[in-house]
């Protein structure tokens, strides 16, 4: 007992594919409508023949065989034979009009002769009805040409390509077939007889025709079977004396068909056949499938003119795809005109994308666009959700590949993600760059198709009489089935204007970050000039007012007598302005002075500080009687000495402005929060979100809340100098250090009753220091 | 040996603003310091007073003085190349050289001492300040410190 029990009578997982495995180009036999003779050049004594050479030249095959040629052919056969052979391009000559001596008289037949695989390879057919073609006929092909060459589009195109081969060979029935992807086939264009059903639309799993031959489609394009019931005649001897194999009958006309296909075609009801390929750009695009309801030959010239039709055919369907590729091409570098005007004249990639979005859309034949990356996503029209998008970014960065992703069927290319199919099922991922989440995405609806296929594909088939290989289906009945979950297919020319739209957003983007980079080069230059300007023109200044307090000075000890002292009181003018303005210009040098000495961040506690603080002002604390009390004051990490300053600075204001008629108190408070800070940058080393909260509340005379933003501006005052001392850079000093720290301050009041000044320092990990 | 009441010891200033000169001068005079106040504008100037050429060639017209009061930010030789070759001519390298400055900078008052004054001085804006600080430098230079002698030479 196995393991892996089979159930007797059924093979899942087989089906045709077992055909490309059958070796078809060396059957060892042809069909007898025609013979074959193979010789190794120079000498033009058969080394191999058909048993059916008897049938058209009188003699037994042993007669034929290593026999001189003049025995089966006329001497002047013999020397067209032998010319054709001289010649550069054997091929080039064929048909070579051959006169054989047969038993009952001469017989005239068509020569076709190629060599491959080291032989010279002769295959005699008969010359059909007509003896040579009439004019009327290379009239008829130059017409059927010029016809292809009117085609708009298409199908028209393939459906005069079927008319036409149909009317020079009179098949009942003519298809165009054409491949997809996967292989798959459809008929595109039909042309048939009346009483011939139609297969038009009915598409042909892969298997129909195996790998192989495709292969013998794509490198010998014409392929005729005249009467699907013959009996094949096989080579005497099937052996290539300078290989010692079989004879490869690769290129071959008349080689011997594989008896599955056999079968396949009297399933069909066919039992006369020809086949011409459309190879475009190397590759079997299609198939014009010529089927007969009896037994049809069509002779070797009359074939050649289905090959050019299907020539002509195989240009035409390039100029037209490459046309409409232009098209669409001139219609992508339009869009992209736009949209990089839309770009360029905005700071957000974003929305300057969504206001391109319907375009983009039709652009790509697309129901959704997003763009994953900046700032999370940014979605436009019919797309997945966003998680989905996420978790699809997500799948795709860690894919191996970092190229351009595209399915016609998310479900079964990413199962793990569960979108409703009817809402995407299309999905075409471009990454922007090597940044693993930034990609721009469009999304397809599911086009939920009935495909009409030639019998059902999924039939198992069954273990045929003809050994191990298997039995084609019995029947072509139409057999429907719905497409589900499957969108249009990415053209090859969508997803380069999907790489080129991300080419410009790349660029745009690029464009941006040299842009924004170069205007904070500039600010910061400009803010370091003006700093240094300041602390230069606060030292250039104190020499010459150093020199008016000194004069003063002598000038009021050298006054003569005054008895009412307005002298004394001019001079002591000139002191008390020269004295404000020297405070002044030192403000302005310690503002100055707070972002050119920056010292690295360290963790401090903040009691630290504030006994400090208190220290230093206790003078002024005594004098007034304050009493200052501080709660919870965490460890952060600052510039000690800046922090000192700006508690120093609010301590004082708080004592400054006290209310005359109360004792000044004042109330410290720290607090640790989460959520913004109010700031849009981020410094680095924060924590994103925390943030310490300094509150800073007094019982003073406050201010009217209309100046809550002025007064941290430099020099701005509430009071006039004999009011209050200072000159009104406190504030700013504190806002300019607070700022540094990538903090906040703001300030509240009720004008009578006190005010709050309030700073954030962002959280940053204490080991974290010398990142500012 | 010189004292304030023996003949007016010379002091060379050297300072390159008129203004300072006059606030310089006045403070001496309120200080009551009768001293003989020569005046240079630069380091070079100031060499050649020391080595009595060019301008000060003539015979009493630079008296040796007793105190050098420097600028050290003036313009051409700057005050401080001057000290250099004050202290490195052994004739001159015993004077008292003290720097007049209005940088109050830490950094600055360093790096002076380091090139080898005998003290920094901070002009003061305020007058009845810079007399009292002329005042004690003068009873310290004058009488408090004992010099060496320009006679008696190592």
């Amino acid at each position: 007992m196995g393991e892996h029990a089979v159930p007797d009578d059924d093979a899942p997982a087989v089906d045709l594919t077992s055909c490309d495995r059958e070796p078809i180009h060396i059957p060892g036999r042809i069909q007898p409508h025609g013979v074959l003779l193979a010789f190794v050049e120079p000498a033009l004594r058969p080394v191999s023949v058909s048993a059916n050479v008897e049938t058209f030249a009188g003699l037994p095959v042993n007669a034929v065989l290593g026999a001189p040629l003049a025995a089966c052919m006329t001497g002047p056969s013999i020397a067209r034979l032998e010319a054709v052979l001289a010649g550069d391009d054997p091929a080039a000559a064929n048909p070579i009009a051959i006169t054989l001596r047969a038993a009952d008289g001469a017989r005239e037949v068509d020569g076709i002769l190629h060599r491959h695989d080291g032989l010279a390879i002769l295959e005699l057919e008969p010359r059909g009805e007509d003896p040579r073609p009439s004019s009327a006929f290379f009239r008829g092909i130059r017409a059927a040409i010029r016809r292809l060459q009117t085609a708009a589009d298409l199908p028209q195109v393939c459906a005069i390509a079927a008319q036409e081969v149909r009317r020079i060979t009179g098949f009942d029935r003519v298809k165009i077939y054409r491949f997809a992807a996967d292989w798959t086939g459809q008929v595109i264009a039909e042309d048939r007889g009346g009483g011939i059903p139609s297969l038009y639309d009915f598409h042909f799993p892969a298997s129909d025709i195996p790998a192989q031959s495709r292969a013998l489609y794509t490198v010998n394009p014409v392929r005729i079977i005249p009467d699907i019931g013959y009996t094949p005649a096989p080579l005497v001897p099937d052996r290539n004396p300078l290989t010692g194999g079989p004879i490869d009958l690769s290129f071959s006309v008349l080689r011997s068909v594989s008896p599955v296909h056999v079968e396949y075609m009297v399933n069909m009801a066919v039992h006369g056949a020809m086949s011409v390929s459309i190879v475009r750009e190397g590759r079997l695009w299609g198939l014009i499938s010529c089927h007969h309801t009896l037994p049809r030959f069509v002779a070797y010239e009359v074939r050649q003119a289905c090959e050019l039709i299907a020539q002509v055919l195989t240009w035409q369907i390039a100029v037209l795809e490459e046309a409409a590729i232009v098209r669409h091409s001139v219609r992508v570098r339009a869009v992209q005109q736009r949209l990089l005007h839309g770009l360029g004249s905005r700071r957000d990639v974003n929305a300057g994308l969504v206001r391109g979005g319907d375009e983009m859309l039709s652009l790509m034949d697309a129901a959704g666009f997003a763009l994953s990356g900046f700032d999370g996503v940014t979605t436009y029209g019919r797309t997945l959700s966003e998680p989905e998008i996420t978790a699809l970014v997500g799948w795709l960065s860690r894919s191996d590949s970092r190229d351009v992703f595209q399915t016609d069927c998310l479900g079964a290319a990413v199962p793990a993600i569960a979108a409703d199919p009817a809402r995407v099922s299309g999905v075409l991922a471009v990454p922007l760059g090597r940044a693993s989440t930034y990609y721009m995405l469009w999304f397809r609806p599911e086009v939920a198709e009935t495909v009409t296929w030639g019998g059902d594909p999924h039939k198992p088939v069954r273990i045929g009489p003809l050994g191990e290989r298997l039995q084609t289906r019995a029947s072509f009945d139409a057999w429907r089935e719905v497409v589900r979950g499957r969108s249009r297919p990415w053209q090859p020319h969508e997803i380069v204007a999907a790489i080129d739209i991300r080419d410009l957003v790349v660029d745009v983007i690029l464009s941006k970050a040299e842009e924004l980079e170069g205007v904070n080069r500039q600010l910061a230059r400009s803010n370091d000039e003006l700093e240094s300007f300041a602390y230069v023109a606060s030292h250039d200044l104190k020499e010459p007012l150093r020199h008016i307090e000194a004069f003063a000075g002598l000038l009021k000890e050298s006054l003569p007598k005054d008895p009412d002292g307005r002298l004394g009181a001019m001079v002591g003018g000139i002191e008390t302005s020269s004295r404000r303005l020297r405070a002044l210009i030192n403000d302005l040098a310690e503002y100055s002075r707070v972002g050119r000495q920056a010292r690295p961040l360290a963790a401090v506690p903040l009691d630290e500080v504030l006994a400090d603080v208190l220290a230093d002002l206790r003078p002024v604390l005594e004098e007034t009687g304050a009493s200052v009390s501080a709660v919870s004051l965490p460890v952060v990490m600052c510039d000690r000495s800046q922090i000192r300053q700006v508690l120093q600075n609010l301590i004082s204001n708080a004592v400054k402005y006290r209310h005359p008629d109360r004792t000044p108190a004042v109330a410290v408070r720290g607090t640790v929060e989460t959520g913004p800070t109010g700031e849009a940058e981020r410094p680095a080393g924060a924590e994103p979100g925390r943030h310490v909260r300094i509150t800073i509340a007094d019982n003073g005379i406050g201010f009217d809340e209309k100046y809550r933003e002025q007064i941290f501006e430099p020099f701005q005052r509430l009071h006039g100098p004999d009011e209050y001392e200072g000159t009104g850079i406190g504030l700013a000093i504190c806002r300019k250090i607070v700022q540094r720290h990538g903090g906040s301050i703001s300030a509240t009041s009720t004008a009578d009753t006190g005010a709050t000044f309030t700073f954030t320092l962002p959280m940053r990990s204490l080991d974290d220091g010398d990142r500012a | 040996m010189t004292t304030r009441e023996a003949a007016s010891p010379t002091v060379l200033v050297a300072e390159d603003h008129n203004h300072d000169k006059f606030i310089l001068q006045e403070v001496f005079s309120r200080a009551g310091i009768r001293a003989d106040l020569r005046f240079v504008s630069d380091g070079e100037q100031m060499l050649d007073y020391l080595y009595r050429r060019g301008a000060f060639a003539a015979p009493g017209t630079a008296p040796p003085p007793s105190l050098v009061l420097l600028d050290l930010n003036m313009p051409r030789l700057d005050g401080r190349k001057v000290i250099r070759f004050v202290r490195a001519d052994e004739t001159l390298r015993h004077l008292p050289v003290i720097a007049l400055s209005t940088s109050e900078s830490p950094k600055h008052i360093t790096e002076a001492y380091a090139i080898g004054i005998n003290a920094y001085l901070i002009k003061p804006a305020n007058i009845p300040d810079y007399v009292a600080k002329i005042s004690s430098l003068w009873d310290f230079w004058m009488s408090a410190a004992s010099l060496p002698s320009m006679e008696v030479r190592p």
